[in-house]
C-alpha cells in the first residue's frame, strides 16, 4: 500500500508542480510534458522492475536476491524530491532545463547499480546484457547533446536566445526518447523474468 | 500527504546520502553557466557499462 502512495504522490507532485510552472511563465505545456516524462519514466522503470522482480521471487519463478531495497525506495523517491525541490528553487527555463538533467542523470545512475546488481545475481544472457548496454550508451549520446545546447543556451546572447532554446528542448525531447527505449527494454527484461 | 512525503524523502536521505548530495548540489545552481553544463556533461561520460556491472559476462566490458 506504501508504494501505490508513493507512486501515485510522486505523479501528482509533478502534475502539481507543472500546473504551477506553467501557470507562472517558466515552462510551456510541451516543455513540462518533456521534461516531467524523462523523470517519470525513469522513476517507474525501476519500480516496474522491482514490482516483477519480487513478484517472480514470491512465486519462486526466479531464485536470484531481490533488488536492493535502497536502491528502489531512493528512485522512487527521486520524483518527489525533485519536485519539491523545484517548487523551492526554480528560476529559469534554462534552469528548469539543468535541474531536470541532473536529476535524470542522477535517476539513470540509480537505475542502473540496480541494473549491476541484477546482472552479479541473476546473470542474464549477454545478448540482454548488450541491449542495455546500447541502449545506456544512447542516454549518454542524448544527454551529453542536452549539456551542448545547455551550454550554448548559457552563454547565448538575447538575440540568439530564441534559437538557442529550441535546440535544448529538441535535445531534451531526443534524450527523452532514449530513456523511453531503456524503460520499453528493462520492462521487456521483467516479463521475462518470470517466465 | 505532506509528512508522508517528507518522511519519504528523509528515509532517502538516510539510505543514500551520497544521492541527497548530489540532488543538492544540482539544486544549488540557480542559474547554471557553460561550465556547470561541461560538469554535468562530464559526469554523465565518466562511467561506463562496466563500471556499473563489474560482473558483465560481456567481453571487453
Amino acid at each position: 500500500m506504501l508504494q501505490l502512495i508513493t507512486k501515485f504522490s510522486g505523479q501528482n507532485a509533478l502534475k502539481f508542480v507543472g500546473a504551477w510552472l506553467i501557470a507562472h511563465g517558466y515552462a510551456t505545456q510541451d516543455q513540462w510534458t518533456s521534461i516531467a516524462g524523462g523523470i517519470i519514466t525513469m522513476a517507474g522503470v525501476v519500480w516496474h522492475w522491482y514490482e516483477l522482480h519480487a513478484h517472480a521471487q514470491a512465486t519462486g519463478q526466479v531464485k536470484a536476491p531481490a533488488l536492493p531495497a535502497s536502491v528502489v525506495k531512493v528512485a522512487s523517491a527521486l520524483a518527489l524530491a525533485f519536485g519539491l525541490l523545484w517548487v523551492s528553487g526554480c528560476g529559469t527555463v534554462q534552469s528548469a532545463s539543468y535541474k531536470a538533467a541532473g536529476t535524470t542523470a542522477v535517476t539513470v545512475d540509480t537505475a542502473m547499480q540496480a541494473w549491476g546488481a541484477y546482472v552479479a545475481t541473476a546473470h542474464p544472457s549477454t545478448n540482454q546484457e548488450q541491449l542495455v548496454k546500447t541502449a545506456y550508451e544512447r542516454y549518454q549520446a542524448g544527454m551529453a547533446a542536452v549539456c551542448d545546447a545547455g551550454a550554448i543556451y548559457a552563454s547565448a546572447s538575447q538575440t540568439n536566445a530564441p534559437a538557442a532554446s529550441a535546440a535544448l528542448q529538441t535535445a531534451i525531447g531526443n534524450a527523452n526518447n532514449e530513456i523511453s527505449d531503456l524503460e520499453t527494454l528493462i520492462t521487456s527484461f521483467g516479463v521475462k523474468l518470470s517466465q | 500527504m505532506l509528512a508522508l512525503v517528507v518522511s519519504l524523502i528523509e528515509e532517502a536521505v538516510k539510505v543514500a546520502p551520497e544521492v541527497a548530495a548530489e540532488l543538492k548540489n544540482i539544486f544549488s545552481v540557480s542559474n547554471p553557466s557553460p561550465a556547470d553544463w561541461e560538469a554535468l556533461r562530464q559526469k554523465v561520460l565518466s562511467k561506463n557499462y562496466a563500471n556499473y556491472v563489474p560482473a558483465s559476462a560481456l567481453p571487453n566490458s
